[in-house]
């Protein structure tokens, strides 16, 4: 018995022994397999959408990217560098998260504005302020501030922005020629752009209704920004639609509104010359001003950019969006993945390439202020606007506030905003509204605890 | 009995494991199967607005938990087979398993922590001693708590079963969740079959004990009993012994020196017949000679008698059974009915101490264990035998265990080639057969008077 069971015993022992070496070369295999190669090269994935962020019309939205990737392989060739192509920009967000829930996410991935916060809050972006401030890192004072800070979260940061995108007026030249306005070049205010709307809106036809308008498009929240409103503080921690200058772009828009006499502007009458302002892309700007564009669009009148009006205590400021990319925070190749976003990012011979090729702006100084980007503007646009304005839009420009619950937050303010400008309140009327607003966001960001 | 309920508590404790482990992994396999679901259904930024955390790899996880399942079945195994395994490699061991589970808690991201019930009805059911339990079941509680399901996850952001179940239709949400609370509940009542068992195999065993430890009072004393019969048996044996030298002895100067007194005086006389003419001092002499003849005669039938101590009190063995009977009676108020139809006879002192003997031992046990009320004793001649009759009206005994009492009866006789035999079946009843030389003398006898 006691002889059987130690053999027993022993033939345990030996099961134990395969088992462990089993378990060991199926561990050993996954780990092999989690640092797939191709022909012996590393792989680096990045995860990008087709077309333009900016919604305007690209030839080859690829083709800058194909560039740095080539630029990138060739400094290191046991690289190769993996992106999914053909996917819109509208399914870009599902397809991003379907990889991330697959734990397939890419080293590298654009981020959309709208999932940059939910992506912090779970993690998946790799904070990146340890890889910036580090042997291997870049000079934060290269980068325009306000671009910098949208891939901020909570003073971290967890992106890097590629584009910039100011917003800049549109302004029809024609039609303020033939009214016999002068082009408002420098120190724009909301004055003289009421006065302008004021002067050019008319009923042309007879027809007892105004089919000439001063502008289109263009938001309370392009006046609040302009009017050095700061709704949200630092990261949403403090709501304020009561100030001053809150008021005085929602009077404007008022006013605005009322000039329209119940008429609704659309693209329509916009493309028919009969608006004098719209606000504009940057994107929108440089796709339109060119070849082969140029011709479809806006072609029966002259038109070109100007700055955005500014309130009594504001500046000829705007919002300022970009184009950011993470880094994956479960990335396999870190170092790697860092070297090339830092190329995107911040190598000013791919930035100005960018600029070149695509209708964006920099996001480093240092293009911006270049020669050749002047260059570049004054003559694929023949233009009023060098690039030293558009380097003082982004330079001075806002970025848009970065925390979970903003656009929720927005949606309110928009809502209660929009009845308040369409409806006959008085100036009087104005503050209690605002507060009754502010009051409505401030519950709805402390129930959501998202700030 | 007690393998029987140690196999109860391993099927209970196989039982458990096999729903905890199993739960893991339907845990994890759901999560894998949802995943797929939501990217199929383009759910998936949907879920991640929902959810505060990324899940792992959830293939990775299932393959992970199904390798660390496999480790603690591994380990569960080696423990139930080698139960002589070295205490530190044992120890070792749990300690690893303890790891185990926690790493399958930690894949699951604090979801499920079933399989801790698992290890730790194992551990208390493996614990031995009283003071053992007490750090085992505050490490239990305090690492059930812990890693329980939104405890573990107060704090730090994470995902859930909910967050899951909310991306099926609310019908398929309420089957799911149900099975998955039916899952848990199986661990949950695995684990309080484990201590119920366990409190229930504590119990028996206490039990078991107590019973032992009166068996072995009452063997004990049995045993004194017997000891103390025994004692007073050596005791009569050695008077009966003494007895036997003194008679022997007597018979010894009864058949010498009195034969040879009695020869002399019988010679004197002869001798005083013929000197009848004699001279008168002659006469004289052997007058005096005869008459110290007589005397010497008369001393030795008096040493004689005095050596002879077989009725010791100064009767035949019906005489001192007689006496022994009314001593009972008188005691115990038993009604005894003594019918002695022998004739006087002449017994030898092993015959006589047989008879006594079978006579004492019956009427104590009719009394003792068989709580009789009525007691017949009857002798009888049976050609060259006496038979002993003695029935009562007690309890009886069916199958009567033979003690030290009838076993030493039975010697006894089977010493004089008789045959005796019990009968318990109706009061108790004592046959006994004795083989006897029926000699009959005047001043020795045994007769019925």
């Amino acid at each position: 018995m006691e002889q059987g069971r130690s053999r027993h015993g022993k033939q345990w022992k030996r099961r134990g022994w395969a088992a462990a070496a089993l378990l060991s070369a199926s561990l050993i295999l996954l780990v092999m397999s989690l640092h797939a190669r191709e022909n012996g090269k590393k792989i680096l994935t990045i995860g990008v959408f087709s077309g333009s962020n900016w919604d305007v019309a690209v030839q080859d939205s690829y083709a800058a990217l194909d560039a740095a990737i080539e630029q990138f392989e060739k400094v290191h060739p046991d690289v190769t560098i993996h992106y999914d192509s053909g996917i819109p920009k509208a399914d870009y967000s599902e397809y991003l998260s379907q990889k991330i829930l697959k734990d397939d996410a890419p080293d590298l991935m654009v981020v959309p504005d709208d999932d940059f916060d939910r992506l912090v809050r779970l993690g998946v972006l790799e904070d990146l302020d340890k890889w910036m401030d580090g042997g291997n890192g870049v000079q934060r004072e290269k980068y325009f501030q306000s671009v910098l800070k949208t891939g901020q979260h909570q003073d971290r940061q967890y992106a890097l922005p590629v584009e910039a995108m100011p917003y800049m007026m549109f302004v029809n030249k024609t039609l303020l020629a033939k009214e016999l306005v002068k082009i408002p070049t420098e120190n724009f205010t909301f004055e003289d752009l009421f006065d302008i709307c004021r002067r050019v809106t008319k009923d042309t036809n007879h027809d007892g209704v105004p089919d000439q308008f001063g502008i289109y498009k263009y938001d309370w929240t392009d006046a609040a920004v302009s009017a050095g409103a700061d709704l949200f503080g630092e990261n949403g921690g403090r709501i304020n639609l009561t100030g001053a200058e809150m008021k005085q772009a929602v009077l404007l828009m008022q006013k605005l509104y009322r000039l329209n006499d119940g008429q609704t502007v659309n693209q329509e009458t916009f493309d028919n010359g009969r608006v004098a302002f719209m606000p504009l892309t940057l994107a929108e700007y440089r796709t339109y001003k060119t070849y082969p564009y140029k011709i479809k669009k806006y072609s029966n009148f002259k038109w070109d950019v100007i700055e955005m009006p500014k309130g009594p205590n504001g500046g000829n400021i705007s919002l300022v969006h970009t184009l950011n990319v993470g880094m994956s925070a479960r990335s396999g190749r870190k170092k790697l993945a860092w070297e090339f976003l830092k190329y995107l990012s911040c190598d000013e011979d791919f930035q100005m390439q960018l600029f070149k090729e695509m209708p964006v702006a920099s996001v480093l100084k240092s293009v911006m202020e270049s020669e050749d980007a002047d260059y570049i503007m004054v003559r694929d646009n023949n233009s009023l606007v060098h690039a030293e304005t558009i380097e003082k839009a982004i330079e001075t420009g806002i970025a848009e506030p970065r925390f979970e619950g903003y656009r929720e937050a927005m949606q309110l303010i928009d809502g209660d905003i929009r009845q308040l400008y369409s409806s006959d309140a008085e100036a009087t009327d104005l503050d209690n509204a605002l507060r009754m607003t502010q009051r409505k966001v401030r519950d709805y960001l402390d129930r959501s605890d998202k700030q | 009995m007690r393998t029987e309920r140690f196999e109860k508590l391993n099927m209970v404790e196989n039982f458990l494991f096999l729903v905890c482990s199993s739960t893991a992994v339907l845990y994890a396999a759901f999560f894998l199967v949802s995943t797929g679901r939501i990217i199929r259904h383009f759910k998936a930024r949907e879920f991640l607005g929902r959810i505060d955390r990324i899940p792992r790899n959830p293939k990775v996880t299932l393959i992970l938990i199904l390798v660390l399942i496999a480790l603690l079945a591994g380990d569960f195994t080696v423990h139930r087979l080698f139960s002589d395994i070295k205490k530190n490699l044992s120890l070792l061991m749990t300690a690893a398993d303890l790891f185990i589970c926690l790493g399958v808690v930690i894949l699951l991201d604090f979801n499920f922590n079933g399989i801790l019930l698992w290890f730790f009805a194992v551990v208390i059911a493996k614990v031995e001693g009283k003071k053992g339990y007490y750090p085992i079941i505050i490490l239990a509680i305090a690492v059930y708590t812990l890693t329980y399901p939104s405890v573990a996850t107060v704090g730090f952001r994470t995902y859930t079963l909910a967050d899951f179940l909310s991306t099926y239709t609310s019908s398929q949400r309420s089957y799911l969740s149900g099975f998955f609370n039916l899952l848990n509940i199986l661990c949950v009542v695995g684990f309080f079959m484990v201590c119920a068992l366990m409190i229930v195999s504590k119990q028996r065993r206490l039990e078991e004990s107590n019973a032992l430890a009166d068996q072995l009072s009452q063997a004990n004393a049995r045993l004194k009993e017997t000891n103390q019969q025994l004692e007073e048996l050596m005791e009569e044996n050695a008077h009966m012994a003494e007895i036997r030298e003194r008679n022997r002895i007597a018979r010894e100067v009864h058949d010498t020196i009195g034969h040879t007194l009695t020869g002399l005086a019988f010679g004197v006389d002869a001798c005083k017949a013929l000197a009848d003419g004699s001279s008168r001092e002659l006469k004289e002499q052997l007058e005096i000679l005869s008459t110290v003849a007589r005397e010497g005669i008369k001393d030795v039938r008096q040493s004689v008698s005095s050596l002879k101590v077989d009725d010791v009190e100064g009767r035949n063995v019906i005489f001192r059974i007689r006496r022994m009977l009314e001593n009972t009676r008188s005691a115990t108020h038993t009604e005894i009915h003594f019918d002695c139809r022998i004739p006087s006879m002449v017994l030898d002192e092993e015959e006589e101490h047989a008879i006594y003997r079978i006579v004492q031992e019956s009427v104590t046990n009719a009394v003792q264990h068989g709580r009789a009320h009525y007691i017949s004793i009857q002798f009888t001649k049976e050609e060259d035998q006496i038979g002993i009759y003695i029935r009562d009206n007690g309890k009886g005994c069916p199958h009567p265990e033979e003690g030290f009492g009838l076993r030493h009866i039975r010697q006894r006789v089977a010493m004089l080639h008789g045959s005796i035999r019990f009968d318990g079946s109706d009061g108790f009843e004592v046959a006994a057969k004795i083989p006897v030389r029926w000699r009959e003398k005047q001043d020795e006898s045994t007769n019925c008077r």
